[in-house]
């Protein structure tokens, strides 16, 4: 039955850090066995989900070049309220704003290993939303 | 219906931008996790087989980039220093890396060939233990 949820379940990750972005990828692809999303910019994402592409959960860095992961909080919050955002930040400055702005796990850097198991968990394995195709 | 933020990840007063250290710390105890999860015979998928592949393939690289700060082992085994325990230390981290890719490819570890890969996640897992700085044993229980 877990195995069929995390078949559907598609994950993308904003974040212009290389190695950072590589190891959630990492995680994410080991954890749900599906290719993962990668975009370095905000516009990038925008840009895909405009073009009719479904989204579970986004990994959204705080503080991208160009277009912010604050703006893009907004925007996504307003335009696809169902998917799940994750906000990562290494300024506890964001927290606030970040929850303010629909951000359904504000992350903390640096994490740990666990913590992305944990998102996987609640909101990948026990959520059924993410059965949709 | 609105939901509510939560927060993980770093304590607002430890709160850091993450290092190449950081990374390979989290991605050593992602191989071992990935490792165990073999040795307990989860299944291994495709994307997955890539997953810990590609894992195996950084680990290994930053592991040799470590050993070559390093000094070299003493020829006397009596005497035997603290660098050389961390120099075999990242001898075994790219052993656990040769042999994760080795089962990602699709190669069965069975018999001795297991044993081994048991003992080395485990002498790996000490020295973790023994190193708080390193050390976050919670996760080295998940799999």
């Amino acid at each position: 039955m877990r195995i069929a949820i995390i078949d559907n379940v598609q994950i993308a990750v904003v974040d212009h850090e290389r190695l950072t972005r590589e190891f959630i990828v990492n995680v994410m692809m080991y954890s749900v066995n599906r290719d993962i999303l990668v975009f370095e910019s905000a516009a990038a994402m925008d840009v895909y989900l405009k073009s009719g592409h479904r989204v579970h959960l986004i990994f959204v860095q705080l503080h991208l070049p160009g277009k912010s992961g604050f703006e893009l909080l907004r925007h996504l919050k307003r335009t696809h309220p169902d998917i799940y955002l994750i906000a990562l930040s290494a300024n506890p400055a964001d927290e606030i704003a970040a929850i303010d702005l629909g951000a359904d796990v504000f992350l903390g850097l640096p994490f740990v290993l666990q913590d992305l198991f944990d998102i996987v968990q609640r909101f990948v394995v026990e959520n059924p939303k993410a059965q949709v195709a | 219906m609105g939901r509510c933020g939560i927060r993980c990840g770093a304590p607002a007063q430890e709160m850091r931008s993450m290092t190449d250290e950081d990374i390979f710390i989290l991605r050593l105890k992602l191989l071992i996790v990935m490792a165990k999860a073999y040795l307990n015979g989860y299944p291994l998928g495709e994307r997955r087989k890539a997953a810990v592949s590609e894992n195996a393939r950084m680990v290994f690289y930053q592991a040799l980039h470590h050993a070559n700060r390093c000094d070299a082992i003493p020829t006397d085994t009596a005497e035997r220093t603290d660098d050389a325990y961390t120099h075999l230390f990242y001898q075994r981290i790219q052993l656990l890396a040769v042999m994760a890719r080795s089962f990602a490819a699709g190669n069965r570890l069975e018999g001795y060939r297991r044993r081994a890969l048991e003992d080395n996640i485990g002498h790996i897992c000490d020295r973790l233990a023994e190193s708080p700085e390193l050390a976050d044993m919670p996760i080295l229980k998940v799999a």
